[in-house]
């Protein structure tokens, strides 16, 4: 293809051609749209979840963190992506570093397969690609082990470009050298990129040299080193990768396990397409680059395959990415919590489809913090959604650890930090729950090594600064809210106990146990929305009572008038006449009363409807339709 | 002439830049009054003769600059800084004049608001005593259950070079975990050596007389492969523990983790013949933790009897709820090499008796004394604070619970070097939760020295280094074997034991 600046775009002649007449102005102004929209949508859109996204990755400033990076191979892409990836703790800034990487690598595409102005949306197929990667990831954002995986593809395809324009431009001689040292000095440095790239090198060998030897050897040369590098590494140096993981080192080869169960092999597939396509794309341009001819044909439809990409690209962007109003809900709700923002954590579960149950356990949290529960746990959508993803998400991974702090079980807390530090590093997260659980059991000691450890960050140094003056001086403690609230349900005693990952039926078990020495309002209160749930009638007395001796001098809130009126109802033994009742509560109960009877017969799936608009707000609803639900 | 005057000019800059770095002490400085505070703690501590420098930081937040000075039978050695880092061969050259034991003078100096202070000076005795050169340890995060990379490692104790001996990462991904552990060496020495691979192409990769190979413990008779090993020093046997263990976490309590045996047995391996038996499995006792004595005559172990009071119980939720019951003692039978049978096993130390658990015991290479590791209950004292380790003297029957060498927090894994003259111990001591490898000296009277952190290349390597050390072990020579190699048996086959009432 032969650079026509200046020019407008030849459109041929033929009517439905002039009909989309694309000028390089358009496109040049398409593309441009293309990276503002993008960028757009991910600082309106995914700002919560790209904050997310650098509270689940670490970088330190330390010798050690980079000598650790580098035990593995693409150890330094990480390095670097990790190094980027902290930026999104202000999201609309780590957003424009990436996009403006992105645009970089857009122009290199140009660049090194010299694509004309008039063809340059050809080179956002590849960015296409890579936003893919990333968009498509939803849950595996808690689950992901390559470290910086946002950046890492980007800047692998970057530095294969950058060779490959530095390759083109060699002597044939220098050619043969330069693909030995980029494999064997890359490939420590960026893994499976730098394999990809000899691959490339030796592909644009077969496309455009003219000496036949040398369209056989520097391919034969590419492949040898592209087997035999990895393998050289494995023997004499790496200890931490296995010796078939070699050869995806830099992706999430170690993870993505294309033989395994078949439903995980599927959605691994999926995962993986983004890739395998932009390697396609590298490896076609390669080949065609320098010597491709815009025949006849292409300049027909040359129209319709602008309009053909400006309406796919977008499209596969848009198909690809993850949109889940639950997943958005979750991650809202997280932000909110570590704000203390319990009112917005609370509302962020007016969900409209099925809730998950971390939308509502959160929900229940934040009702609980901001005394909202007692006349509103019930309002909100109740459910047990499973979590949109091909892998298997667990609670505890995702929502576990704030769960465990705000409900006083700090030790729990602090395992579920080290369970998952083991499997996927000391993630900021998981550091800052430390932190807080550490300091809320005393146990200042430890705690120090974990603000020590945040202290080599750029960001989340001040926020250790707050937390090692409370260890130097636990005085402190006693004004921070995020600590003291929590503590006020850590009051039970000692046991040996395990909660198999079932954070949300574990805590069920124990805020309804009797373990409990002096609960506090809050405590009790707790407990007895945990009863509800429950729908056990003795545990309700049990918990009821508690909460009474806690809160004896306050209006009884409306969804525990309703369950008193219903248990007191259920089990004829109790006298609930000495208890102030709403009389709407009471009236409300009769007419409740006055419907099952009229609808007496049918299966409660029948009769659900019938009350859903007058009483789907009231415990009874709860009660006797919502069911099935799976608690985690 | 030019090219004269220029290289002239150069090496005098070259001559003013070094002596603008070298400290100097400074001249008439202030007394402080005070003993330096430094991390980690090397002051008044013991150190062999072939250590490798003892780095530490100098804690003086408000100082402009400090000075140091090492100083011993007339050398010294001057650093400059908060954070001390010898060199290592200006070290190696100042502990090479301790032709016999010493104390190596330490002294701190910091610049305050211009004036200089001099704090008291601390002193560090270096033994003639050598330790061994090497030492190896499992790398570990102080997990509950979750295990990812593992690595088992050796560490030149005479610089800080630490080279892989395995890695699980190298035979595993995310679905197919490995765990290993239970490295251990015949002699201190490497051409009989073990360790373990559980899950995934699990086994045993057992190193005999040099010839690696990947060998399958479990039999149908016993309850587990074999844990714990431990080689006899002169025989051609392995005594272990066989083990059916589970996991629970305190709610509250800052120990987290409680480990237990609902069942745990002894058994012989014959590496010859790929052969095992049992050695004792008594129906209410849980044994475990065997060593030998080194003449490979008698076993160490110990024994908790545990019988379930509340018949509605299984042993796992009655060992919940009674886990301060349970209570190990420490025993020894004598062993015939001849007819590879075991005499009735004695109570040495009745523990149960005083309220205390005794795990992990090692006999010393003399034989004189038995270390272990005491706490109020349990068998897993690595997460017990109240666990030290402790020295019975064979010959008078004295227990000494080194006062002197334990801490407040969790000690446990005591293991001696090939000279007798160094215990080594993993110990909480510095965070409460992180386990690190902490070296004594052992005097011929027994008493132990201040025990001092395994040194790193710089102070604040433990701060930032995320990984506990486990069991960590003496030897006189480096594992001969590549990683690869490792690997590559553990991906084969594994030739399995098999099981006869006696494995001779």
């Amino acid at each position: 293809m032969k650079n026509n600046k200046k020019t407008n775009v030849n459109v041929p002649k033929e009517k439905s051609a002039k009909r989309f007449s694309i000028t390089e102005g358009f496109l040049n102004k398409s593309v441009l749209l293309f990276f503002a929209v993008v960028w757009l949508m991910f600082v309106l859109f995914e700002n919560v979840q790209l904050q997310r996204i650098q509270e689940l990755s670490t970088f330190l400033c330390t010798e050690m963190y980079f000598d650790e990076m580098m035990t593995a191979p693409a150890g330094f892409l990480s390095y670097v992506a990790t190094f980027l990836m902290q930026f999104f703790y202000y999201p609309a800034l780590g957003i424009t570093i990436y996009m403006a990487l992105m645009y970089v690598a857009y122009l290199l595409v140009r660049k090194v397969f010299a694509i004309p102005q008039r063809w340059s949306l050809l080179a956002l197929v590849p960015v296409v690609l890579l936003l893919w990667t990333n968009v498509y990831m939803g849950y595996w954002i808690f689950y992901s082990k390559l470290s910086g995986y946002f950046y890492v593809a980007l800047l692998g395809v970057m530095a294969i470009l950058l060779a490959m324009l530095a390759y083109k431009r060699l002597p044939r001689w220098a050619k043969y050298l330069f693909v030995a040292v980029w494999t064997i000095a890359g490939y420590p440095l960026i893994g499976v990129y730098a394999l990809a790239g000899a691959i490339l090198m030796g592909a644009y060998s077969i496309a455009t040299d003219e000496k036949a030897l040398s369209r056989i050897l520097l391919p034969i040369l590419s492949l040898a080193l592209v087997g035999a590098v990895p393998a050289l590494y494995y023997y004499n140096f790496y200890t931490s990768v296995a010796f078939p993981l070699m050869y995806g080192a830099g992706t999430h080869a170690y993870q993505w396990s294309l033989f395994g169960d078949a439903n995980f092999a599927i959605h691994v597939w999926a995962m993986w397409l983004p890739f395998a396509l932009l390697f396609l794309f590298l490896l076609v341009a390669t080949m065609l680059s320098d010597k491709m001819k815009e025949g006849e044909k292409v300049k027909k439809y040359y129209s319709h395959i602008q309009i053909s990409l400006i309406v796919a690209l977008p499209c596969v962007l848009w198909l690809s990415w993850f949109t889940d109003e639950n997943y958005r809900a979750e991650l809202a709700q997280n932000k909110a919590m570590w704000e203390e923002d319990w009112n917005r954590v609370a509302d962020l579960g007016r969900v409209s489809c099925e809730p998950t149950r971390l939308v509502v356990i959160n929900k229940n949290i934040g009702l609980l913090r901001s005394g909202r529960a007692g006349e509103e746990m019930f309002r909100f959508p109740d459910g047990s959604s499973t979590m949109k993803s091909g892998i298997n998400v667990r609670l505890s991974q995702t929502g576990g650890k704030m769960m465990y702090y705000q409900y006083g079980r700090f030790s729990f807390c602090y395992r579920w930090c080290v369970e998952d530090a083991v499997e996927f590093g000391w993630r900021i997260e998981y550091i800052k729950h430390a932190v807080r659980s550490l300091i809320a059991s005393g146990q200042y000691k430890l705690a120090h090594r974990y603000t020590d450890m945040l202290k080599h960050t750029i960001f989340h140094r001040s926020w250790a600064e707050r937390y090692e003056k409370m260890i130097e001086n636990p005085l402190l403690v006693e004004k921070a809210t995020d600590i003291t609230i929590p503590r006020q349900l850590y009051c039970y005693k000692n046991t040996l106990d395990v909660d198999e990952s079932f954070v949300e039926a574990y805590l069920m078990n124990v805020m309804v146990s009797n373990l409990y020495v002096n609960p506090s309002p809050l405590c009790t209160e707790a407990s007895l929305m945990f009863a509800l749930i429950r729908k056990d009638i003795q545990l309700y007395w049990n918990t009821m009572v508690a909460y009474l001796g806690n809160h004896a001098q306050l209006r009884i809130p409306t969804h525990y008038q309703e369950a008193l009126l219903l248990y007191a109802n259920l089990d004829r033994r109790a006298d609930i006449s000495k208890f102030k009742l709403d009389n709407r509560v009471t009236e409300r109960f009769r007419k409740f009363g006055q419907l099952s009877a009229k609808y007496k017969g049918m299966s409660e799936d029948q009769m659900a409807p019938y009350f859903k608009d007058e009483f789907g707000d009231t415990y009874w609803y709860f009660y006797f339709f919502v069911r099935d639900i799976r608690t985690n | 002439m030019k090219i004269r005057i220029y290289s002239l000019f150069a090496a005098l800059t070259a001559i003013l830049m070094v002596a603008s770095c070298t400290p100097s002490v400074p001249t008439s400085p202030t007394a402080s009054g005070k003993s330096p505070k430094i991390y980690p703690d090397y002051k008044e501590v013991t150190i062999p003769c072939n250590i490798a420098p003892l780095t530490f930081e100098i804690i003086e937040p408000k100082a402009d600059e400090v000075v140091t000075r090492f100083s011993a039978n007339g050398k010294e050695l001057l650093l400059s800084g908060k954070n001390v880092t010898p060199d290592l061969d200006d070290w190696r050259d100042l502990l090479s004049t301790f032709k016999t034991t010493g104390r190596l003078q330490v002294e701190t100096f910091y610049q305050q608001d211009g004036k200089w202070y001099g704090n008291k000076a601390f002193g560090i005795t270096v033994s003639s005593d050598p330790i061994d050169p090497y030492l190896s340890y499992r790398l570990i995060p102080p997990s509950y259950v979750a295990y990812e990379k593992l690595d088992i490692v050796q560490r030149d104790l005479t610089s800080y070079d630490e080279k892989v001996i395995y890695s699980n990462m190298m035979l595993s991904n995310d679905q197919s975990g490995q765990c290993i552990n239970c490295h251990s060496y015949k002699n201190f020495k490497t051409d009989n050596m073990q360790f373990h691979a559980r899950q995934h192409l699990g086994g045993t990769v057992f190193v005999h007389n040099g010839e690696m190979r990947k060998i399958d413990l479990k039999t149908d008779s016993t309850i587990s492969a074999g844990v714990y090993p431990a080689f006899n020093p002169i025989y051609d046997v392995v005594a272990y523990s066989v083990n059916k263990t589970g996991q629970v976490f305190h709610t509250v309590h800052p120990d987290k983790v409680e480990v237990q045996d609902t069942e745990s047995d002894l058994i012989l391996y014959n590496p010859a013949k790929n052969t095992v038996s049992h050695i004792f499995n008594g129906k209410n006792d849980l044994e475990v933790f065997p060593t030998w004595s080194p003449d490979g005559r008698t076993l160490y172990f110990c024994s908790a009897h545990f019988e379930i009071k509340d018949s509605v119980n299984t042993i796992t939720k009655e060992e919940i709820l009674r886990y301060k019951d349970i209570k190990y003692n420490l025993l020894r039978a004598r062993w015939n090499p001849d007819t590879y049978e075991f005499s009735e096993p004695d109570t040495l130390v009745n523990a149960a008796s005083f309220g205390k658990s005794i795990t992990l015991p090692r006999v010393s290479p003399d034989g004189r004394y038995v270390l272990f590791a005491m706490g109020e209950y349990g068998c897993f004292h690595v997460w017990h604070s109240d666990a030290d380790i402790c020295m019975l003297d064979l010959q008078t029957g004295k227990l000494n619970k080194l006062e002197n060498t334990n801490s407040n927090d969790a000690e446990s894994y005591p293991s001696w070097s090939s000279n007798g003259k160094w215990i080594m111990f993993s110990s909480r001591r510095d965070d409460t939760n992180y386990t690190r490898v902490y070296l004594a000296h052992v005097e011929n009277s027994g008493r132990t020295s201040k025990a001092f952190l395994l040194p790193q290349s710089f102070p604040d390597y433990y701060n930032q280094f995320g990984k506990s050390y486990n069991r960590p072990e003496f030897m006189v020579e480096p594992v001969k074997f590549a990683p690869a190699d490792a690997a590559e048996v553990l991906s084969g086959e594994a030739q399995k034991a098999t099981y006869t009432q006696n494995c001779k």
